[in-house]
């Protein structure tokens, strides 16, 4: 089988350390028409537990004036050669043990009691905001939780914000 | 003395000392703090075997982090501690990951006279990874979607690890992260069937008691740290798979359900159990 070379096409990205920074950037990015997506910055540029928002070269001199103007938060601006894949990361739903559906998001894992939507466990993870984001969702429903990725900063967080988005979308499912 | 170094979800500063567990909570200090997931339930595990030994102290240099700059400040701390400290045993756990201070955990290690047995788990474990220095450390303890992290040489944090890997057998991934200098010789990798590698070949597997709850416990994982830790930490032999074995059944004396928290585990590891997973008392 042969595959097609990739071609060279250079891109600008922004990094962010902190995921309600780049969340917000991305979606105002979004709202001016730049073509945005979600990327794991390369080694070299990574300081560690950042992601960065991807867009065209072109599209940089609007991305500085938003910066300057606070419309977006300050990030590191970075070009690099080739473009990134943009991250896919995908919750799997496990029905753990009779009426407990777990969503697993890499080495994430969000458990629900299936009856009442309420969070009844998280584990895994590293980061620290990671022991905060679980004791402050745990015994709180799906609906009534506060948002993690308002309430933590970190890689992690944006994947235990991953699974329990998956869960809403399953269980909604299930009582329409 | 054992020490394990994290963050825990408090306000922002350093928290150091000898702690002790009382209750079912850790005393650091005079203050007594919740053994919940994280950090803190490492060192609860570790304090709970450690007191079946009458050796009841573990030293704890602690962050409250929620931005990462407490992360920052933690590591400033553990590399002014490391060389002074005395610990034969030390644990990195829930952390920010902060590649630039690989070098220097590296730089403060080689300059030490005799290092001390290093493990990671969490946090420490990604930046260690991240920064290419996992052969300093002993032993890693990821569990098995960690264990896809490290086998995937190109991703600097579990959420960027490449799908494909998540398919791969237990040993497949061990290979790749061995081979990629991405993992230490030993680690024991926590999931439904515990894989132990010794010198870098699969050494034991454990797999029973089967505890179906227990992969969803927040904090379960971070039990079984503490307690290989303080099993290495005494001279234990075969202290990985004891240490496995006894997480196993501290889960089945607790009668683990998907609502169980881990304080209520931890309070359930106790010397009977011990003699169990065949640590002599």
């Amino acid at each position: 089988m042969f595959f097609k070379k990739k071609e060279p096409e250079p891109k600008a990205l922004l990094l962010y350390t902190n995921i309600q920074d780049v969340i917000y950037s991305h979606s105002v990015l979004l709202k001016e028409g730049l073509g945005v997506s979600l990327v794991p910055p390369p080694a070299g540029i990574a300081a560690g537990c950042d992601l960065a928002v991807q867009f065209n070269p072109a599209e940089a001199e609007t991305a500085k004036s938003l910066m300057h103007s606070g419309h977006i938060l300050p990030g590191q601006l970075h070009y690099v050669a080739c473009s990134i894949d943009p991250v896919e990361n995908v919750a799997m739903i496990i029905e753990i043990e009779p009426g407990y559906l777990m969503a697993k998001c890499n080495n994430i894992k969000v458990t629900i009691d299936q009856a009442n939507g309420e969070i009844v466990n998280i584990s895994g993870g590293g980061c620290p905001d990671i022991p905060y984001v679980a004791q402050t969702v745990t015994g709180k429903t799906l609906w009534d939780c506060p948002e993690p990725v308002e309430i933590g900063s970190t890689l992690c967080t944006y994947m235990v914000q991953l699974a329990i988005d998956t869960l809403r979308q399953e269980v909604g499912r299930c009582w329409l | 003395m054992l020490a394990v170094i994290g963050t825990v979800p408090m306000p922002e500063g350093i928290y150091e000392g000898e702690a002790s567990f009382e209750g079912s909570s850790i005393k650091l200090n005079g203050v007594l703090l919740p053994a919940g997931m994280g950090t803190m339930a490492s060192a609860a595990a570790a304090l709970r075997v450690l007191q079946h030994f009458g050796s009841e102290r573990v030293y704890c240099l602690l962050a409250g982090d929620r931005s990462g700059q407490g992360s920052s400040m933690l590591l400033e701390k553990a590399v002014h501690y490391l060389p002074c400290s005395g610990s034969d045993t030390i644990v990195l756990h829930y952390m920010f990951v902060l590649i630039k201070y690989g070098e220097v955990i590296r730089n403060t290690l080689d300059k030490m006279k005799s290092k001390p047995y290093l493990i990671a788990d969490a946090g420490g474990m990604y930046l260690a990874k991240a920064a290419g220095i996992a052969g300093v450390f002993d032993l890693f303890t990821p569990d098995s979607g960690e264990m896809a992290f490290l086998a995937d040489p190109k991703a600097l944090h579990p959420m960027y690890t490449s799908p494909r890997f998540f398919s791969l057998p237990i040993p497949d991934l061990a290979e790749s992260a061995l081979k990629h200098g991405n993992a230490p010789d030993n680690l024991l990798v926590k999931g439904r069937t515990d894989f132990i590698f010794a010198g870098g070949k699969l050494n034991k597997t454990v797999g029973s008691p089967v505890i179906t709850a227990m992969e969803v416990i927040g904090g379960t994982g971070d039990t079984v740290t503490g307690i290989v830790a303080a099993l290495q930490h005494l001279g234990i032999k075969d202290f990985s798979y004891k240490a496995a074995l006894l997480n196993r059944l501290t889960g089945q004396k607790t009668g683990c359900t998907p609502r169980t928290r881990i304080g209520e585990f931890i309070g359930n590891l106790d010397p009977a159990l011990l003699e169990k997973a065949g640590v002599e008392v």
